[in-house]
């Protein structure tokens, strides 16, 4: 190829150095650090220890009986509490999208309501788990509501495990379908009028319209939506960290099962300070979530995508 | 399909940055100096012991310069009172002390990794290390950072007046390495008021009675709900009291094997918690909740709670609230049985500048019944001094205990005229702290998670909940349940 015009594109490399560096330099090499880690035994025990153990936190602690399958357990706790709140959510999103674009309704202060639903999104993460667990503790007014009302026996609500983690479950919903309607509205009023119009033309009802245009035209935006809600799922830490610490722990058979315990917060406990610290085992779980999530996120990639391949 | 890795890859770079943590945060040292006008040698009272070499002496600064100059090092302002005590007894020092107040919790790690840096690196050498006796072992068992407090003239013969369980604790190997201003023996603090309508006495004397052991607890505690009242605020706020009552340490070590040796103190405090919790006998809080606190004020139901010397600043703080203030209407007793909650032990840094000053400080403060009294005066603390402690009841009614040095707030007032020094000095004696091991906090976080289920109902029975206490700390620490 001659030159004749000034190439442009290398600028845009230049551009992206200070991503490169800064990804480099706080993020993958952090990365290459928790890998490496997670082949040391790192316990503190009240003295610092350091020793090389080849593969011994994977088999000790994921594989073995010195982890008691905690890492599993914990992993199982945050997929059921992602799926509880992503399947309502992706639903009550793809509605409420739907009818905020929909040519004929027409609904009145669309935007006031897209703000409010929005509204919880901004509000940190932090703050509502408080808010939750000061409306949920055993004097709060919704805990003191229902007791009165013999609605409940009991008014210790959070020492209820499997109600804690559809409250956390809960808690994720309300604070990302706003956020998710926004991004799928955003989707659909990228479809092509035109289409909609043909399909007036033909005599194609709401129904049809939507489920034959825009559902398969919105796939892109589905699998991004799906990919993101997985990973940002799978590391969710702030909330129940706040509200339950993990607990309350409920019995599943002979197992005691922390019932809100995701892996982040598993990590955690051997990260920071303590006796228990352990940054070797914290590392190699920290690897066990890089490649489950990396795993799901592939899954899910690919599923999506090559459908659409073929819609083509 | 470039498009697709690049996308790929993309997606890739998210989760990793998701992914990224686990540093190590070294909190940089905030210093706040405690800067105060040097009045050399303006009163600096004789000090009679002549011991060539004790810490007693106070030494003279002479020829001192900027390289004498100590710090002292907190998480907190509240060593800082009491060494705000001496230092106005000897204002010459003032100059050759600098406070740094690194403003974090005490027992959290950050505070270990904090004076653990400063001791390598950065100007500021910490000489006095204050530390909770959660994890002052920590620097107390380490010879290369602490100094064997004998070396420095502060020897075991100068501690006489001192709880036997405050030197067994600060001698490591056979050294003394650490030493405590203060004992934290505990008391349950209880609303007169309520004593009064429920079973009309209010005297710490008749009180006392009431709550002498746990049957005689639990009696109280139904006739209390018979009025509307509850014993304490939540099932849990008895676990200090029961978990001291420990008759041997929860870890022990075998052949070289640490292993989890739990008590009966476990089964006791599942139990008691339990008995509260179905019984309906407490308003079912959770310690260190709004309102945990708010049940503190005057309209709240609760009768008393187990707190120890410094939990009277958490109780006045509360106890100006609402319409009718519960201020003054609180007296405290021993309780069923006597404890400890907390406690402060101050070490010194291996290579500090100026030794002299450090010993002749910690005897001041550690040592001195004069200065102790003072302390106590002024801050409110029970000090570890049989002497100052005996002086203390003896004054009876006519001393007043503050809060804080400006003497604007009065213990004896938020007590109702009572001097509590009885109550806590008759705990003292037998606080024991041979008992704690370093896994002890850790152990104490998964026995919280099982009462809470126990109470739930998700376990059957006290040993069902044992027994997942057992393979928890098993499994996050490593300890060997047997």
């Amino acid at each position: 190829m001659k030159k004749k015009t000034v190439e442009y594109g290398r600028y845009g490399i230049v551009f992206l150095v200070p991503f490169f560096l800064i990804f480099a330099v706080f993020q993958f090499y952090p990365l290459l650090y928790t890998i490496a880690d997670s082949f040391v035994y790192t316990a503190k025990n009240g003295r610092q220890t350091v020793e090389a153990v080849g593969l011994g936190n994977y088999t000790n602690y994921i594989f073995g009986a010195a982890g008691n399958g905690e890492i599993w357990q914990a992993m199982l706790i945050t997929i059921v509490m992602w799926l509880l709140n992503f399947i309502p959510q992706i639903l009550l999103s793809l509605l409420l999208a739907a009818w905020f674009t929909d040519g004929q309704r027409k609904l009145k202060a669309s935007g006031a309501y897209k703000a409010i639903m929005y509204l919880p999104n901004i509000i940190t993460a932090a703050t509502i788990a408080v808010l939750y667990f000061n409306m949920f503790d055993t004097h709060g007014p919704i805990t003191s509501f229902l007791y009165k009302m013999n609605i409940i026996k009991s008014d210790g609500l959070l020492y209820s495990g499997w109600f804690s983690l559809g409250l956390i479950a809960f808690i994720q919903f309300w604070m990302w379908y706003g956020n998710t309607m926004v991004v799928l509205t955003a989707g659909i009023l990228g479809i092509n009028p035109s289409l909609y119009e043909a399909a007036c033309v033909d005599g194609a009802t709401s129904r049809q319209q939507f489920f034959k245009i825009t559902l398969p035209l919105l796939k892109p935006i589905l699998q991004y939506t799906l990919v993101t809600s997985a990973i940002g799922g799978l590391q969710l830490y702030d909330i129940p960290q706040l509200l339950n610490e993990g607990a309350p722990v409920v019995r599943v058979g002979e197992n005691s099962v922390y019932s809100t315990r995701t892996v982040v917060m598993l990590i955690k406990q051997y990260v920071s300070n303590g006796s228990a610290q352990n940054f070797g085992r914290a590392s190699a779980y920290s690897v066990v979530l890089f490649i489950v999530t990396l795993a799901i996120s592939m899954i899910f990639y690919i599923a999506t995508s090559e459908k659409k391949d073929k819609g083509r | 399909m470039k498009k697709k890795v690049l996308s790929a890859l993309l997606s890739a770079t998210l989760i990793v940055s998701m992914l990224a943590g686990c540093g190590n945060n070294n909190q940089p040292a905030t210093g706040s100096s405690t800067p105060a006008p040097a009045q050399q040698g303006s009163s600096a009272p004789a000090v009679e012991n002549n011991a060539a070499g004790g810490a007693n002496v106070a030494p003279a600064t002479d020829g001192w310069d900027d390289s004498k100059k100590i710090y002292a090092y907190s998480w907190d302002d509240d060593f800082g009172k009491k060494l705000n005590v001496v230092l106005d007894k000897y204002p010459q020092y003032k100059d050759y002390v600098e406070y740094v107040n690194l403003g974090m919790s005490g027992t959290d790690g950050k505070y270990q990794d904090a004076v653990d840096t400063a001791f390598t690196s950065g100007d500021k050498y910490p000489s006095l290390i204050p530390a909770d006796n959660d994890v002052a072992l920590w620097w107390a068992e380490d010879d290369d950072k602490t100094l064997d407090l004998a070396s420095i003239g502060l020897t075991s013969d100068l501690m006489g007046d001192a709880y036997q369980f405050s030197i067994d604790y600060g001698t490591c190997n056979g050294k003394l390495k650490a030493v405590t201003w203060q004992g934290t023996p505990g008391s349950f603090t209880y609303r007169r008021d309520i004593a009064q309508e429920v079973f009309g006495v209010s005297e710490p004397a008749d009180v006392q009675a009431l709550v002498k052991d746990w049957d005689t607890f639990f009696d109280t505690a139904a006739k209390l709900k018979e009025k509307g009242y509850y014993i304490v605020s939540g099932p849990d706020d008895i676990k200090y009291p029961v978990f001291d009552g420990q008759t041997s340490a929860w870890v022990t070590v075998k052949d070289g094997a640490e292993y989890l040796t739990l008590d009966d103190s476990v089964n006791k405090y599942l139990e008691y918690s339990l008995k509260l919790y179905n019984e309906g006998l407490t308003n079912n809080t959770t310690a260190w909740s709004g309102e945990w606190f708010a049940n503190m004020q005057g309209t709240g139901k609760v009768f008393g709670y187990f707190g120890t010397t410094w939990f009277m600043s958490l109780i006045y703080g509360q106890s100006h609230e609402g319409d009718t203030p519960s201020f003054g209407q609180w007296g405290a007793v021993t309780g069923p049985c006597a404890y400890h909650w907390g406690g402060t032990y101050v070490m010194v840094g291996k290579d500090t500048p100026n030794p002299e000053l450090c010993a002749f400080l910690l005897y001041e403060m550690t040592c001195n019944a004069e200065t102790m009294y003072d302390i106590t005066v002024n801050t409110g603390d029970f000090v570890n001094n049989k002497t100052a402690n005996a002086n203390l009841v003896a004054a009876g009614d006519s001393v007043t205990l503050y809060l804080d040095g400006d003497k604007k707030d009065s213990i004896t007032d938020l007590l109702g005229g009572q001097n509590p020094i009885q109550a806590w000095a008759d705990a003292a004696p037998s606080i024991s702290l041979k008992n704690l091991t370093y896994q002890d906090a850790k152990i104490k976080t998964v026995i919280d998670k099982a009462a809470t289920s126990l109470w739930n109902g998700e376990y059957a029975s006290v040993d069902d909940a044992i027994a997942f206490v057992k393979t928890e700390v098993q499994t996050q620490t490593g300890l060997i349940a047997e």
